[in-house]
């Protein structure tokens, strides 16, 4: 992974995926072979220094925080960090502001919408301000509006972070720089995401199911679109050629 | 719907901006005065701060009612207790084989009220500090037993968890109950036994489920750089101030001349 | 079996500070032998609706009638045997030490003699596919076995009608779709299906007829095509292309198909017609 990278991760459960984003930060020690993370960093052997540079977003926001309260929780990776607290109160306020939950510090975190507490869970990451953030599939236990809060927010994070993205939702890497695809433990694949897309025979053999999107392009012989419009408008247009020619 | 955590009450009363170690302080005074004293003046007397405190407090009675209910019955209790079985001074009435002593109620009444006054400085400390300013307020006190290997920090990160995760789990435990009365489980029919063997499906799933979160709790913990104690900040400031101390001096002289008087 | 929801109104913690009136004045009616979809989002009162047709929920009020009568006259435990609800996180069901006894937990309630719980045990077992499973602690099982487990623990009490809140939810595409193939399944053999789900290109794949539930009222009802068309914003990605297609060509060149293949047919139909 270079730095600056978007990288997809998919594969069916069990495939692999969050072996390997344990191993990324030392929640997990490899039984062989090497980690090294900013050019000298082993997870495995210092899991603490690796921690403060890669965050991480899991896949159940109910059991991710720590604190009662918002403001507590975003603040808990900098406790631990030994971050002054002058400092810290800076940092939780801008962390609160990027993820668009200001006016939230007092409120418990048992409350919250599945999505508001994924985004709290982003905020805590994000203030200890990693250079990577791992993501654990953040996105599957949420419903459709919460999905829509935390991928915006994870939007903006591109370009500026190194990003490993793990999820079984293929719309949501369209923008990946390249996608892995893991099968029992193996990486089957590494390629950009437009040709795991229109590689259907890749796709079954590692049992993935493109979005409906998608599927309905490759049915009708159109290279991946990412919204209906674009689709829609891709089809309109073939009908008008067809027409017109 | 959120029904809040133990039975703090949001407010900005002066009781409220105390700094959270004064006000365990403060209670473990009140507590140890309602011990010493002996006299009825002096019990007025502490009995007459701790009462004007719950009005300063700006917490709404029905809360104190409410943390009074559970104790009620002991009270009622005790009370019977001493008014029927203690045989001191005169008598004040007698019906069959029931004699009631002056003393007996005067013991029963000073009984029940110390009870009551010790429950209600309780339910000040915890309805005017949030949680977690308590556990840090705990923290900070059992600090000086880190000398001999308390694991003060630790405890303190235990009850903020188990704060932060009883209403979780009370939400599981509905929704268990719920799935387990769909497959027809009955939990208020039978006997004793019945009774118990219908809470194991409930038990099974929720025990199960709390390590489950427990174990994604501390993979979340640790991937946020967590490790114990030391070398560690705190967001939340507590700081001694002059009023803390102020406040802490009334309560000794309370405490003291209560047991004098 | 019909299910009849007639005017439900339904309050948690009524007359308290935390009062809440999580479905207002909800009316529907799931036929016999249908696939019935309810969509809405977190908090839109799907679950609470679910919830009062076995009267695991007492409605505040209004009323639920099955087969025409009166949920509340009946019997709970009959009631429940004749209608079947499998909760969305199979974890909060499964409690025995092997599958074999966690399906049996419901039959043997039922009273029915040993021989009999163990035709039923396997019977449903073998018919979601997870017959192999038996002896194993359903604790241990992936994301889709124990959902199938916990359908199975319900299925094996013999109801005329399931609810499935949230089958798929957390499951990877293709255990998702394996799960979809279940409920086809289920609909051969009769039973009335509810479906609830915020999925909605899964619930316009199987359902013959949905509920669009918002802030605990019935926003739209009917054929997935008469909802769906009606409510682009709420409807599946299928949905939202054909619509956006006719919209750019002229109305009426697409027509309202909703499911997967109808779609591919319908457009292949345009891209190929002669002017």
């Amino acid at each position: 992974m270079r730095a600056g990278e978007y990288i997809g991760v998919v594969g069916e459960n069990g495939g692999g995926k969050s072996t390997l984003v344990r191993i990324l930060n030392g929640l997990l020690k490899p039984e062989s072979g090497d980690v090294r993370i900013l050019g000298g960093l082993d997870p495995a052997v210092e899991p603490f220094e690796v921690r403060k540079h890669v965050g991480m977003l899991f896949q159940n926001p109910d059991n991710g925080l720590v604190s009662p309260f918002v403001e507590d929780d975003v603040a808990f990776g900098l406790e631990n960090l030994g971050v002054e607290r002058d400092e810290m109160r800076e940092r939780v306020r801008d962390a609160m502001r990027s993820v668009g939950l200001e006016g939230y510090e007092r409120r418990e975190t048992h409350t919250l919408s599945g999505g508001e507490k994924q985004r709290v869970a982003l905020a805590g990451i994000l203030a200890v301000e990693p250079d990577i953030l791992i993501l654990d599939e953040p996105t599957s236990m949420l419903d459709a509006s919460g999905r829509r809060e935390v991928l915006e927010r994870l939007d903006v994070l591109r370009g500026k972070k190194t990003i490993l993205h793990a999820t079984h939702h293929l719309e949501e890497l369209f923008d990946a720089d390249r996608i892995l695809v893991l099968k029992n433990g193996e990486l089957a694949a590494d390629i950009p995401p437009e040709r795991l897309f229109s590689d259907g025979g890749l796709m079954r053999k590692n049992r993935l199911v493109a979005p409906t999107l998608l599927r309905l392009a490759e049915s009708l012989g159109i290279p991946p679109r990412r919204s209906a419009d674009e689709l829609a408008a891709e089809i309109s247009n073939r009908v008008r050629a067809r027409t017109s020619g | 719907m959120g029904r809040g955590i133990g039975q703090f009450y949001p407010g900005e009363s002066p009781l409220h901006t105390l700094d959270p170690r004064a006000k365990i302080l403060a209670s473990v005074g009140f507590v140890a005065a309602l011990f010493l004293v002996g006299s009825f003046y002096g019990f007025l007397l502490v009995a007459a701060v701790v009462l004007s405190l719950l009005a300063v407090s700006r917490v709404p009675a029905s809360a104190f009612i409410r943390f009074l209910k559970p104790v009620s019955f002991i009270v009622a209790l005790t009370f019977l207790f001493q008014a029927l079985f203690s045989r001191e001074r005169a008598v004040l009435f007698e019906w069959g084989w029931l004699s009631v002593y002056e003393g007996g109620v005067s013991n029963g009444a000073f009984l029940a009220a110390r009870i009551l006054l010790l429950v209600l400085s309780a339910a000040l400390l915890t309805a005017t500090t949030p949680p977690v300013a308590l556990t840090d307020g705990i923290e900070d006190l059992l600090s000086p037993l880190k000398k001999v290997r308390f694991p003060s920090h630790e405890v303190a990160m235990m009850m903020t968890i188990a704060l932060r995760f009883i209403p979780t789990l009370d939400e599981e435990a509905q929704k268990i109950m719920r799935a387990q009365a769909a497959r027809g489980a009955e939990f208020s029919e039978g006997g004793l036994i019945r009774r118990v063997k219908a809470i194991i499906p409930i038990l099974v799933p929720l025990t199960v489920g709390a390590f489950r979160r427990a174990d994604e709790l501390a993979d979340a913990m640790e991937s946020r750089g967590y490790r114990g104690g030391d070398g560690r900040t705190r967001y939340r400031e507590l700081r001694f101030r002059l009023r803390d101390g102020l406040a802490l001096a009334f309560v000794a002289v309370v405490a003291v001349v209560g047991a004098v008087l | 079996m019909r299910i009849e929801v007639k005017n439900l109104r339904h309050v948690y913690s009524p007359g308290t500070d935390f009062a809440f009136e999580a479905l207002r004045d909800v009316s529907l009616t799931v036929e016999a032998g249908e696939v019935f979809g309810i969509v809405g989002g977190t908090g839109s009162g799907k679950s609470t609706l679910v919830s009062h047709m076995n009267l695991l929920l007492e409605p505040t009020s209004g009323e639920v009638l099955i087969d025409g009568v009166d949920a509340r006259t009946m019997k709970k435990s009959v009631l429940r045997r004749r209608v079947g609800l499998v909760f969305q996180f199979p974890e909060s069901a499964l409690f025995a030490p092997t599958v074999e006894e966690d399906v049996a937990f419901g039959p043997e309630r039922l009273g029915l003699d040993e021989d009999e719980v163990r035709k039923r045990v396997e019977g449903t077992l073998g018919m979601l596919g997870v017959g192999h499973l038996a002896p194993r602690s359903p604790h241990a099982l992936s994301g889709g076995e124990k959902r199938r487990v916990a359908m199975a623990g319900v299925l094996a009490m013999g109801p005329e009608a399931i609810i499935l809140d949230e089958p798929t939810a957390g499951l990877d595409p293709a255990t998702r779709e394996e799960l979809l193939n279940v409920v086809r399944g289920l609909k051969e053999s009769g039973m009335s299906i509810v479906i609830v789900s915020h999925d909605l290109d899964e619930i316009s794949e199987v359902s013959d007829r949905v509920c669009l539930m918002e802030g605990g009222s019935v926003k739209a009802a009917g054929k997935p095509s008469d909802v769906f068309y009606e409510h682009p914003e709420n409807a599946p990605g299928t949905v939202r292309v054909a619509l956006a297609v006719s919209e750019r060509l002229f109305p009426d060149t697409v027509g309202r198909p909703v499911r997967f293949s109808e779609t591919v047919e319908a457009l292949e139909r345009v891209m190929r017609r002669n002017p």
